[in-house]
């Protein structure tokens, strides 16, 4: 991490919507980066801001209502920003695909499933109806279904085989970077490992960088080279998988993980915190955890934090990190 | 989860939320205004006027507006301004009533039908597919021929038509209404089936029920004034703005007015309510807004 | 498909043999001596005694009830005027094609126009198009028809003279009364469509087809339009039934010689054949006009047709 040639780079990304006249603060200067054939998660609240920033990737926020207000997001060095909406659309489906958290809406319930693969074959590779019919199959196969039931329709799948109908849209032009948004969450559990187990197969195929949005820890300890940790838009904690989960700083992060996480516990939900996230509307005028933090000092109230050095694989936006994490051995949370 | 949460908490101040989001709706609240204010005259004007909505004079019959009948005079010299705004009073409270009517007896049956389901269900869907195979002007103009003429025969006649709407509406909001858990939670404490209904699915349907309620005055108006106008509904001489229209049919070459002024109170007030439904709906429903 | 439509025309003889049923029931209960009607206030007790027994009036409901049925569906005899003695369904026969005329070129222009002007005013939304096509439409819904037709007649018939203000004739006896009735219709559509386009244009397998990299036009076309054409094409079969029901209104405001008129004047006489006769027609049409409605539906919407064929896979059919 934090290498400035990453394959992906967002730096000091704000994003804010209009809504009913107020303006909610959605994504307020996140930044991060990503090598190729790494994934990293963005754990946080709903609410965090965490689709968002997915979406400002692609440029898919809704206009006009979202802006991004500032910031860069470079893609293997061309700012996706600057881009023009044609330039844009090769880059959708293509170099950058997403993977929605919903699969039971993501599909088009009136498109066969196989041409709605075959669609984003058809568009970005030129080919003729045949060959991407055939590609589509094959893309069909890979995640698991019979490449017989092309012509059918999304009410005819499970949940599961919607989501990996949805998977296999987003990979089916071997993108560079998939940004999978909580792509496990309306699966049954059974479901969601063999999902996940594809993703991963597929990924490392095909040496994928992904961003893994996601609630549960025991994914991001499955599948993350590195994780960082979203709230109310700002990222509070970032590094290596083993340095957030071993050696967490800041008191967002502990407060989340219940008590140290284990990298063994295959799935564990977000431990619940006291109090709600802050308004995105109204945001406090220090640190944005300050209303929910057992430890905020009036200086935390009055000024922001910066991200500080830990150490070379771990950032965290906390003056009281070091205080915390000495005392947090014999100390409770 | 959370999610959910979160709405439960937000439920006490669900009604500001929404009196806020209505507020800024700038047409919900011209043809709120607008409406209140057309309501006000109706009370008011008819008391106020120098001329007797019902009383001839000969004097000044078929006269073009002027200053001293702003809307002119009517076949039998009756002040239209007058007219006007007292056959509102029958026009607004004759549809206010048959909405009032239909919704009432669409609620019971909707939230019956939705509620049990099975048999029940399906026998009333039945019967309702039955009414509304018949265009519900038809229906109307047919009930109102059966029952022939009264200002109560014409509310009935009026709110038939709109009765199956109302029932569909209300049994797809209590068919999901109570799949929710808190009615299993109710049904747990030992809450009757109907104490079930009328205390956690109707308040819940509420939503859609107002929108469709205020659209509907808004229709029956319109429907009251075309049978009155084909002779069916409120017959002259009593001034409902339909009746009007057609006691003056006669008169639309050589005295126009006769037919303006009665139309365009029609048209205001169903403009002003559609515009407070669309207000209300959208505030209601802010996933189409915005 | 063939197996849809079959299923749907099957449903469809109870409904109008039900609505048949209603319709003689009401009109049944109506106060008014038929005999009085046919034979005027001179008639003696025992001629109209004995005209009831000879239109079977005495005899019981149900009877009368079967036998009126069995004339209407089975022989397809519509029964006699009280007051001319002509056989209703000739009559009929002679102004349907007028009122369907009307009718249906109302049809065509409400959703013609209404649809696509809905659809853009969506696709442009809050743009100044989608502002004044809107204000227009929400006029449209609320200005009474017939009073339209009205304004109409005084402005285009009396004060230009472009068209004639009532009767029938050429083309030109069309023109006030079709864009008259449709004009609620158009206005209503327009205003539907344009929720509906609305509503699709956010749903999540929209945000999908625009990650796939699809341009606007094909996002819009293969997949918001075609998913939004359902709820478009449910509104129109109730949009139909206000423009059917409308046409009775605006015959009556041209002196338009169709099926309205026709009844309203068999109403005003107590002439009560006519009026079973005209009411069952109509809702034959209308019922056929659905049907053709929800064939497009399901056209459309595999989940519809799936619920039909029994042919797919899974004909568990999950709300989207």
């Amino acid at each position: 991490m934090n290498s400035e040639k990453a394959f992906l780079n967002i730096e000091d990304l704000v994003v804010e919507y209009v809504s009913g006249g107020k303006t909610v603060h959605a994504v307020n200067g996140v930044t991060f980066d990503l090598e190729k054939g790494k994934t990293l998660g963005l754990v946080g609240e709903t609410g965090a801001g965490k689709t968002t920033i997915a979406k400002a990737i692609l440029r898919l926020l809704p206009e006009p209502q979202a802006t991004v207000k500032n910031g860069r997001i470079m893609l293997d060095g061309d700012d996706l920003l600057t881009f023009p909406e044609t330039k844009m659309r090769n880059v959708r489906g293509n170099v950058v695909t997403m993977v929605f958290q919903d699969p039971m809406t993501a599909l088009n319930p009136i498109m066969k499933v196989g041409d709605q693969i075959a669609e984003v074959i058809k568009k970005h590779q030129k080919l003729e109806n045949k060959t991407s019919r055939e590609l589509a199959q094959e893309m069909l196969e890979m995640v698991g279904i019979p490449s017989a039931r092309y012509d059918e329709y999304p009410h005819q799948f499970s949940g599961g085989m919607k989501q990996r109908v949805v998977i296999a849209m987003a990979l089916a032009c071997n993108p560079q970077l998939l940004l999978a948004d909580e792509p496990t969450t309306a699966l049954d559990v059974t479901i969601q490992a063999q999902v996940l187990d594809m993703m991963e197969d597929l990924k490392n195929k095909y040496n994928t960088a992904m961003i893994l949005i996601t609630h549960d820890l025991g994914v991001v300890g499955r599948m993350c080279d590195d994780v960082a940790v979203i709230y109310a838009g700002e990222v509070l904690e970032y590094g290596t998988r083993k340095e957030i989960f071993l050696n967490p700083c800041h008191p967002y992060t502990i407060g989340l993980f219940g008590a140290i996480p284990d990298l063994s516990v295959s799935t564990r939900r977000l431990a619940n915190i006291e109090g709600l996230p802050p308004d995105p509307t109204n945001l406090p005028e220090g640190c944005c955890f300050s209303p929910r933090c057992s430890y905020a000092t009036d200086e935390c109230r009055k000024n922001k934090p910066s991200l500080q050095k830990i150490n070379d694989d771990h950032l965290c936006r906390c003056p009281l990190a070091e205080q915390i994490r000495s005392g947090k051995n014999g100390g409770e949370v | 989860m959370t999610e959910k949460k979160m709405k439960r908490g937000f439920k006490e101040s669900r009604f500001a939320v929404f009196w806020n989001r209505l507020k800024r709706n700038r047409n919900a609240m011209i043809g709120l205004y607008v409406f209140l204010l057309l309501v006000v005259l109706i009370i008011i004007v008819p008391i106020v006027s120098p001329y007797d909505y019902a009383k001839y004079d000969i004097m000044s019959i078929s006269q073009k507006p002027s200053l001293k009948h702003p809307f002119g005079t009517d076949d039998l010299g009756r002040d239209l301004l007058t007219r006007c705004f007292y056959g509102g009073r029958y026009s607004l409270s004759i549809s206010l009533a048959a909405v009032l009517f239909s919704t009432s007896v669409g609620t019971v049956i909707g939230a019956i039908t939705g509620f049990f389901g099975g048999k029940i269900d399906a026998v009333i869907m039945r019967m309702l597919d039955v009414i509304q195979a018949i265009p519900s002007t038809l229906l109307t103009i047919i009930i109102s021929a059966a029952l022939g003429v009264g200002i109560d025969k014409t509310i009935i006649a009026i709110s038939v038509g709109s009765i199956p709407g109302t029932v569909r509406l209300l049994r797809g909001s209590v068919m999901r209404t109570r799949e929710e858990q808190y009615l299993e939670a109710a049904e747990a404490i030992g809450c009757s089936t109907t104490r079930r209904i009328w205390k956690y699915v109707v308040p819940n349907s509420w939503s859609p029920l107002i929108v469709s309620s205020t659209m509907g005055v808004a229709r029956t108006i319109l429907q009251l004034a075309a049978l009155s106008y084909i002779g069916l509904g409120v017959q002259p001489p009593t001034p409902e703005w339909g009746a009007m229209l057609s006691g003056a049919r006669g008169y639309l070459r050589d005295y126009p007015h006769m037919l303006i002024f009665p139309g365009l109170f029609i048209a205001i007030s169903v403009l002003c309510l559609n515009m407070f439904g669309d207000g209300l709906r959208d505030a209601l429903d802010p996933k189409l807004k915005d | 498909m063939g197996r849809f439509v079959l299923k749907r025309i099957l449903q469809m003889i109870p409904v109008l043999l039900m609505v048949a049923v209603l319709i003689f029931t009401i009109l049944y209960f109506v106060p008014g001596d038929p005999a009085q009607i046919m034979l005027g206030s001179t008639a003696t007790k025992y001629e109209l005694e004995q005209m009831r027994e000879q239109l079977g009036l005495t005899r019981p409901f149900l009877v009368q009830l079967g036998d009126f049925l069995y004339q209407t569906f089975i022989k397809f005899d519509l029964g006699k005027s009280y007051l001319t003695g002509a056989p209703v369904g000739t009559e009929i026969a002679a102004r349907l094609p007028r009122t369907l005329i009307l009718g249906v070129a109302s049809m065509v222009l409400a959703f013609g126009i209404g649809i696509p002007l809905g659809i853009t005013a969506a696709i442009h939304q809050n743009g100044w198009g989608d502002r004044i096509s809107m204000i227009i439409a929400l006029l449209g819904v609320s200005i009474p028809t017939f009073w339209l037709a009205l304004m109409f007649v005084l402005l285009f018939a009396l004060k230009l003279r472009w068209f004639p203000s009532s009767g029938i004739g050429g083309f030109k006896y069309y023109v006030l009364p079709t864009v008259s009735l449709c004009f609620g219709g158009l206005a209503t559509q327009a205003r539907q469509s344009r929720s509906s386009m609305l509503e699709v244009i956010r749903a999540d397998y929209v945000v999908t087809a625009r990650a796939k990299g699809l341009s606007e036009r094909e996002v819009i076309m293969r997949h918001a339009l075609p998913n939004a054409l359902n709820p478009i094409i449910t509104l129109a079969g109730n949009n139909l039934a206000v423009i059917f029901g409308g046409s009775i209104v605006i015959e009556n405001v041209f002196s338009f010689p169709g099926i309205g008129q026709y009844m309203i004047t068999a109403i005003n006489q107590r002439d009560y054949p006519i009026v079973r006769g005209c009411v069952v027609m109509l809702a034959i049409v209308f019922a056929v006009i659905m049907l053709l409605v929800d064939i497009a539906y399901a056209f459309n919407d595999p989940r519809i047709k799936a619920r039909y064929e029994n042919s797919g896979r899974k004909t568990k059919v999950k709300k989207a």
